[in-house]
Formats: structure tokens, C-alpha cells, sequence
């Protein structure tokens, strides 16, 4: 069975706001993992706070760490 | 483990990892002889699992995480992660790939094989060119050379006949877990784990998966099965290769 390298996105529930623009985020699959805001949501000045249903970007190469792509 | 990540196998583990290939490559054979027209997926995992079992061993595919069959099986533009359906029925004609792997005493091995239902020189000759290229991809897989030596002898010589290397997929280590690093893609990429030096003790499940047409894929609702874009045919070739003093020793043949 081949490893799929493509990045997937996942649901999560933002749980903790930390310094430096860094995110806990709890996935729906309940795994807690550190995420940063991509450019674009920081660009367009994206506010993010606990409890906020967020879209998370991981790669198959860091499964602690991930990417807030998109605020519901 | 050595400072790159990479799991160093020893001689112990290599033998038992040979043995739990063994046994795999006998099931690979009975199940290409089994598969015939007007049969379905279905068919080939309900005769693969109970195969497993009895050689005292468990399908590494179940132990994925939401991936409940012994199988992956494809069909033409199918390439990989196919789950084994019912309605999933071989024609004379199809391209079938199979990709099977055991966890056996501790360590997985994994393999594929694509093949053509009936006879077409063409699709004979695309199928010829991937076993080709695992067969050169394995050559070079020897001390001192680097990950990137076997991603660049596939990537030639699936160009040379006009094929193209799959992008989004790669081959990869494989011991006590299924995926280990290093990640072997089927095409030279800036990166990666393209300059590791291979080592002795290094063993790899060395994947050759590509296609007739352009190389972009889609998932299907099943969210796993993954096939070409454009609909051409694809083909999978895939060993579990133990580098030794003695050069690439493949394990699951």
C-alpha cells in the first residue's frame, strides 16, 4: 500500500489561542495538535477564538502540526 | 534507529521479514492465478484473508486506520487504495492490480502486482515497461547510492516508452510499521528524502505506480479508491527489497 503524500484537511474545534499567532486545536477525530493561520488568513485579518469550528491542512509528514485554512 | 529516522533493520530482522515475505509472494501467486473474468473484487480479499490467516500472519492493510480489507484492488484507471468490492467485476481486457501486505512476527511486507486479463500488446507492453522499471529501481537499490537513484531509474525508464510517474504517491520504508521513511517517489523531486544514502539494513517496499495518460488523480466518494483524471490506464509494480552486503535481496518474490 502506497503512503499518499497530498496534504488533507480535517474539521477541528479551536480550543486554545497561544502566543505568536498559534493555535490547539482539537480535530474531530480527537487528536490535539498545534496549527498556525496560512497567510491568506492572515492577510484578510481572520479572527480566531476558542470554540471556533476551524478547517485544519496537515501534510502525511507532521501529525502534530497543522494549518488554519478556513474559519466556518 | 539512526539520526536520519530511519529504522536500520539487522540481519534477525531481515530474516524474519524475509519469512513474512515468503509466505506473502506464495499468496501473490496463488491469487494471480486465481483471478480470472467475470469474478469481482470481492472474490480475490475472500480468498486473500483466510490465505493470510492460515500462515499464521494478519493483513497489514486492516491495522490502516479506517482501511477494513486484506486488498487493495484496482481495475484500469484504478492505481491504488481500491477496496475489494462486489461490484467491482473484472472483464477480459481489465488491467487488475492487487497490492496485499502481512504483518507477520512483529514486521509488515508489502507488495503489488498489475496484470492483463486476455491479450493486447499494447496494454501488455505498459504492464512490461512498470516491471521493468521495479526490476531496475531494485538494481540500483544498493549501499552507497541514494533514495534518489531509484526514484530517477523509474522515472527514465517509465519515460522512455512515454509513460508517466505518479506524483502524489510514493513508495517507502517498511519494518514494524507499514509506512516508514524513507519516502521513495516515483520521479526526481527537489527534496524529500531524495539524498539519504541507503544503508545496509535499510528495507523498502519500492513502489513503481503510473499512468498512460496525464499523472493527476482523483478520489473517489469512497475516499479511498484513487484513479487517473483523465481515465487512462495505470499500473502498479511494487517488492519489499532488504539492502544487504550482498546487494538488494528482495523479500516478498
Amino acid at each position: 500500500m502506497s503512503k499518499d503524500t497530498r496534504n488533507v484537511v480535517i474539521d477541528g474545534t479551536v480550543l486554545e489561542a497561544l502566543p505568536n499567532t498559534m493555535f490547539m486545536v482539537e480535530l474531530t477525530d480527537e487528536r490535539k495538535i498545534l496549527t498556525t493561520l496560512t497567510g491568506r488568513m492572515r492577510r484578510n485579518f481572520i479572527r480566531i477564538f476558542p470554540g471556533d469550528r476551524v478547517k485544519v491542512e496537515m501534510t502525511p509528514y507532521d501529525t502534530q502540526r497543522g494549518r488554519i485554512v478556513y474559519k466556518y | 534507529m539512526n539520526n536520519m529516522g530511519i529504522d536500520i533493520k539487522n540481519s534477525d530482522q531481515v530474516k524474519i521479514m524475509a519469512e513474512g515475505g515468503k509466505k506473502l509472494a506464495r499468496i501473490k501467486k496463488e491469487l494471480e492465478a486465481f483471478v480470472k473474468p467475470g469474478m469481482n473484487a470481492l472474490d480475490v480479499e475472500n480468498l486473500v484473508t483466510p490465505l493470510i490467516e492460515k500462515v499464521g500472519a494478519r493483513p497489514s492493510f486492516k491495522m490502516v486506520p479506517n482501511y477494513f480489507w486484506s486488498t487493495c484492488i484496482n481495475i484500469n484507471d484504478g492505481i491504488v487504495h481500491g477496496i475489494p468490492h462486489k461490484k467491482l467485476v473484472f472483464r477480459q481486457g481489465d488491467i487488475v492490480s492487487i497490492d496485499l501486505g502481512i504483518f507477520y512476527k512483529g514486521y509488515h511486507t508489502d507488495t503489488s502486482v498489475s496484470f492483463l486479463l486476455g491479450n493486447d500488446p499494447k496494454k501488455q507492453n505498459f504492464l512490461k515497461v512498470g516491471e521493468e522499471a521495479l526490476d531496475k529501481a531494485i538494481e540500483v537499490t544498493r549501499i552507497g547510492n541514494k533514495i534518489g537513484d531509484i526514484s530517477k531509474i523509474i522515472e527514465k525508464t517509465l519515460a522512455q516508452s512515454g509513460f508517466n510517474p505518479i506524483r502524489d504517491l510514493v513508495g517507502h520504508g517498511v519494518g514494524r510499521k507499514l509506512h516508514e521513511r524513507p519516502f521513495i517517489p516515483c520521479f526526481v523531486s527537489e527534496g524529500g528524502d531524495e539524498n539519504v544514502e541507503i544503508r545496509e539494513g535499510f528495507v523498502l517496499a519500492i513502489e513503481v505506480m503510473y499512468c498512460l495518460g496525464k499523472p493527476n488523480l482523483i478520489v473517489d466518494s469512497d475516499r479511498w479508491t484513487i484513479r487517473t483524471k483523465d481515465g487512462k490506464i495505470s499500473g502498479l509494480f511494487e517488492d519489499t527489497v532488504a539492502v544487504t552486503k550482498k546487494g538488494p535481496e528482495i523479500l516478498t518474490n
